[in-house]
């Protein structure tokens, strides 16, 4: 009997991986498909195992599989300029589908430096703290992340 | 020279080019070549990024054409040097923006590559399958 998650998340990666190479008002429809259920029920499920006590505190390591997402996404994207094109990289998606047990390393990786973490950060928890007149602040953007992920008790 | 960059923009190992500063992701390619160093500038869907309020906010030619109209620049021809002015290049791949590039006055041309590095170059070195090719010049009186 075929595994209906597997092929639901092989079906997905495989959207995603041509997307991301096709113009962004395609990209913007499947990323739509890509937030689902079953994929971020799957993921969580694995991170789960993976690492039970990774939302407790940041100063933990980061589970492999998040190291090794965030490696692949930043290998790839480095010369990107289009937030849509390197938050649609299949790792970034993937990262996207762990859902809430992404955002404690998440946050860790946003202390360390600014970086392109917004677009998971606001579909995962469905909130965007920051100010209008921050937009495009990288400082400014990654300090307002952080002071929500302080006020929400993702990290101390 | 780095390495990384010839990988992803093979056309750079056959001319002139530098690195002119270390890697760096607090700005952009659009944000450089209107000479900002403080923001992200793209017109994402999200509205997350720093786009001018009444610009369009898509990843297209027109969009781009309006922005840089608003900050002073008219169309030119081409990417050649003409004294007293300071042109600009956008780059499209597969019909979307993916890149702005900023003649200097040694006519020679910089660009902020992603989150990576900035570096001194000539337009068609970038072109390629990361950002396509050049799709419009547009030029401004130096200021």
């Amino acid at each position: 009997m075929p595994n209906l998650a597997e092929e639901t998340q092989t079906d997905r990666l495989q959207i995603g991986t041509s997307a991301w190479f096709k113009g962004e008002s395609d990209t913007r429809v499947i990323w739509e498909g890509y937030i689902v259920d079953p994929i971020r029920k799957r993921f969580q499920a694995d991170w789960g195992n993976l690492a039970p006590q990774s939302l407790s505190s940041t100063e933990e390591q980061p589970p492999s599989d998040f190291v090794k997402l965030t490696e692949e996404w930043k290998r790839d994207t480095s010369h990107v300029s289009s937030p849509v094109g390197i938050a649609m990289h299949p790792s970034y998606q993937r990262i996207i589908g762990m859902g809430e047990a992404a955002l404690s390393s998440i946050f860790s990786e946003l202390q360390r430096e600014p970086h392109h973490w917004f677009w998971a950060l606001a579909a995962i928890t469905g909130v965007n703290p920051v100010s209008p007149e921050d937009r495009g602040n990288m400082r400014m953007m990654s300090a307002a992340w952080l002071k929500w992920a302080r006020e929400n008790g993702w990290t101390e | 020279m780095s390495k990384h960059l010839v990988r992803i923009f093979p056309n750079l190992a056959g001319s002139p080019w530098r690195t002119t500063s270390p890697a760096d992701t607090t700005y952009n390619c659009i944000a450089w070549a209107l000479g900002e160093t403080q923001r992200w500038w793209w017109p994402d869907p999200l509205g997350q990024y720093y786009w001018p309020q009444n610009a369009q906010r898509e990843s297209t030619l027109e969009a781009m054409r309006e922005v840089l109209v608003a900050a002073g620049y008219m169309e030119c021809l081409d990417g050649s040097y003409e004294e007293g002015f300071e042109k600009v290049a956008i780059y499209l791949h597969q019909g979307v923006l993916s890149h702005a590039a900023r003649q200097i006055p040694t006519g020679a041309w910089t660009s902020k590559l992603g989150y990576l590095e900035d570096i001194e170059h000539q337009p068609q070195a970038l072109a390629g399958s990361a950002y396509g090719d050049v799709a419009l010049y547009m030029k401004r009186h130096q200021g």
